[in-house]
């Protein structure tokens, strides 16, 4: 269950150890789920806990009426060092875990992590990573996709999130955990729900719950006492994205629109001087659309991101049929 | 000497952020090259900063005594990452961006992507030739060297030559470099050379004259300054080291690196280079070895290693066989 990955000796102390759970029996579906990408990242790590808990349930009998069928992993920390911390990053290195895959089998630190990650993973059919907004944004729940094509969006309907969205390439992508996935041919989901450094109960059950449905709806998980539930999905492609950016440096003080359908003019947010308090902008959606991002940190500069809205004209809805 | 305002946003706190950049133009008519010089894209690379000084400097000099020798145009961003530079951290600091992994085609809409694609496009549009000036991280010390992406040698060495520098290295493609200033504006077909030396925080005065004097004589060479002033040496040519010609020691424990040679030095094959130790029980774990004989340009700085932390790079007298 609980397994040994990494054991790397310390130059001053204990070694460092990463863990892996596993259940289920090898040869059918496999899942890998991944979270602690960043050290300050907590919804996931939340998540990775319970629904370890929840496996080991299933596994022991307690959680009756359920049985595991196919190989699921989960991988609750990944950048150990920068949970030590309570950073996004080790400052030891200053480097991304997740602009850092494959990582190589002998190096430095986090290079060898996250080859040990890519190795365990290799083999599975699935991989989710668990993440929240970026630092100084949260994030309404959502997906996100790699190269999304009509069997992945279908498949990530199952997870049960209201939006999926499609991850816009860039050079920069191809050193992320999802992009290799994707490259070494596994289906990857990004579930992105929160913000950085807080955890959000709601957010934690939609996760579980999605995940669950998920494990279910592919066969890795059956339940003898009703179907996986049909989940309903509006998909936005890369191109669907509208930014919205302030005029003026200050305050943002934000609406509570996060996660709701905003009309083109709406109220997002102002900008008021730091010093004195005077409004200086109202922020205004340039455009209808859902809004997936919206920023949590009130300083921003002049032209600064506040928000990402997804546009209600490009969206393609994806039913529960068949 | 023209000062433009590259880019400029006002701060919630009141002092803008701006990035600078410097131009020296051709004396008459249109010029035969335009060469561009930035550093400071990690905030934690002081070197270039250095060498950005002394260039402005002896051009400004040139400028007011012969300015008929400028045939070309001179364009110098020496602090392209104002924020990190003033906090000395690699990464931008309110973000945790690194700027050199966000060129090229970079989706999203933070502040340090707007300034990011803001220097690309400035280089691209105004350059002819570029240098892209790093230092090493903290860990790490460097001699003055350029760094080439093999795909592109065969246009970049022979400019890399008339730079003077220790080594010359060709090295294969890496994920790592897609994303990057140097391999972006290669692809555009905007020759750059990207250099590395000394270390991060630090400046090496020494490695900073013999790159301001290979410098002078690049825009010599390219035929940007008509002629050098008396006071610019000649110099050596650079080894030029291809993939199979460089040699790395890596610690095979973690530990307390204790080094016993210098940089530049000639070292033996199995020559003793530093211990390893344990500094706790007061034991020698590993003596660390030269991989071959030649040039040691690459020595760890930092003393705290894991196991796998590159220790040591020689650029080799001969290549081993295939």
């Amino acid at each position: 269950m609980k397994e040994e990955i990494l054991n790397i000796p310390t130059p001053f102390g204990e070694p460092l150890i990463l863990y892996k759970n596993q259940w289920g029996p090898e040869g059918g579906e496999s899942l890998s789920i991944v979270s602690g990408l960043q050290g300050d990242r907590l919804n996931g790590l939340m998540v990775a806990s319970r629904l370890s808990r929840f496996l080991n349930d299933v596994e022991s009998g307690k959680e009756t009426g359920y049985q595991i069928r196919g190989t699921i992993q989960i991988f609750p920390v990944v950048n150990y060092k920068a949970w030590e911390t309570g950073n996004p990053i080790w400052n030891f290195d200053s480097q991304d875990v997740d602009l850092t895959f494959p990582g190589t089998g002998v190096g430095e630190l986090t290079e060898t992590i996250c080859n040990m990650v890519i190795r365990h993973t290799a083999e599975s059919d699935y991989g989710i990573i668990l993440q929240t907004g970026e630092r100084h944004y949260e994030d309404a729940p959502h997906i996100k996709l790699i190269d999304p094509n009509r069997k992945r969006r279908n498949l990530a309907r199952s997870l049960g999130l209201p939006i999926g969205r499609e991850v816009a390439e860039s050079p920069s992508l191809v050193l992320s955990l999802a992009k290799q996935w994707d490259q070494m041919g596994l289906h990857p989901f990004i579930l992105s729900a929160g913000k950085p450094q807080s955890y959000h109960p709601q957010y934690s059950d939609l996760l579980l719950d999605g995940i669950i449905n998920f494990m279910r709806a592919e066969g890795l998980l059956s339940y003898n006492r009703e179907k996986p539930s049909p989940r309903k999905m509006a998909f936005f492609d890369a191109h669907s994205e509208c930014p919205v950016l302030t005029r003026q440096a200050g305050l943002f003080y934000p609406e509570p629109v996060n996660g709701t359908v905003v009309e083109k003019g709406s109220k997002l947010g102002e900008v008021r001087d730091l010093y004195e308090g005077a409004v200086l902008e109202e922020v205004h959606a340039p455009e209808e659309g859902y809004v997936v991002t919206l920023r949590e940190h009130p300083m921003v500069h002049e032209n600064e991101l506040v928000g990402i809205l997804l546009r209600e004209k490009n969206q393609r809805w994806f039913w529960p049929f068949g | 000497m023209k000062t433009q305002t590259l880019l400029s946003r006002a701060s919630p706190l009141g002092a803008p952020l701006n990035i600078v950049k410097q131009t020296f133009p051709a004396h008459r008519g249109k010029p035969v090259q335009r060469v561009s010089f930035v550093s400071g894209l990690h905030g934690d690379e002081f070197e270039g900063l250095y060498l950005c000084h002394r260039l402005i400097q002896a051009l400004r000099q040139i400028q007011e005594i012969q300015p008929e020798v400028f045939k070309g145009e001179v364009h110098i961003v020496p602090a392209a990452n104002p924020p990190a530079l003033n906090q000395g951290t690699r990464l931008w600091p309110f973000y945790g961006s690194d700027m050199n992994r966000m060129m090229g085609p970079h989706p999203g809409a933070s502040i340090p992507v707007q300034m990011s694609r803001e220097i690309f496009n400035n280089l691209k549009e105004s350059s002819d030739l570029v240098v892209d000036v790093h230092a090493s991280n903290l860990h790490l010390k460097e001699l003055p060297q350029i760094r080439i992406i093999e795909e592109f040698s065969e246009e970049l060495l022979p400019l890399a030559l008339q730079t003077h520098t220790d080594i010359v290295w060709i090295h294969p493609m890496a994920g790592v470099f897609e994303s990057t200033l140097g391999y972006n504006l290669n692809k555009l077909n905007i020759p750059t050379l990207v250099i590395e030396t000394g270390t991060g925080l630090r400046i090496e005065p020494d490695f900073v004259d013999r790159l301001f004097h290979g410098m002078m004589r690049l825009l010599h060479h390219q035929g940007v300054l008509a002629s050098l002033p008396s006071d610019i040496p000649s110099m050596p040519t650079p080894q030029v080291v291809y993939p199979r010609g460089v040699a790395q020691a890596s610690a095979k424990h973690s530990g307390l690196f204790v080094c016993q040679v210098s940089l530049g030095q000639r070292v033996g094959e199995d020559e003793v280079i530093g211990q390893v130790l344990d500094p706790v029980r007061g034991v020698v774990l590993e003596e660390v070895t030269a991989p071959g004989s030649g040039l040691l340009f690459t020595l760890r700085e930092q003393p705290a290693v894991h196991s796998g932390t590159l220790l040591a790079r020689v650029a080799l007298d001969r290549e081993p066989k295939p």
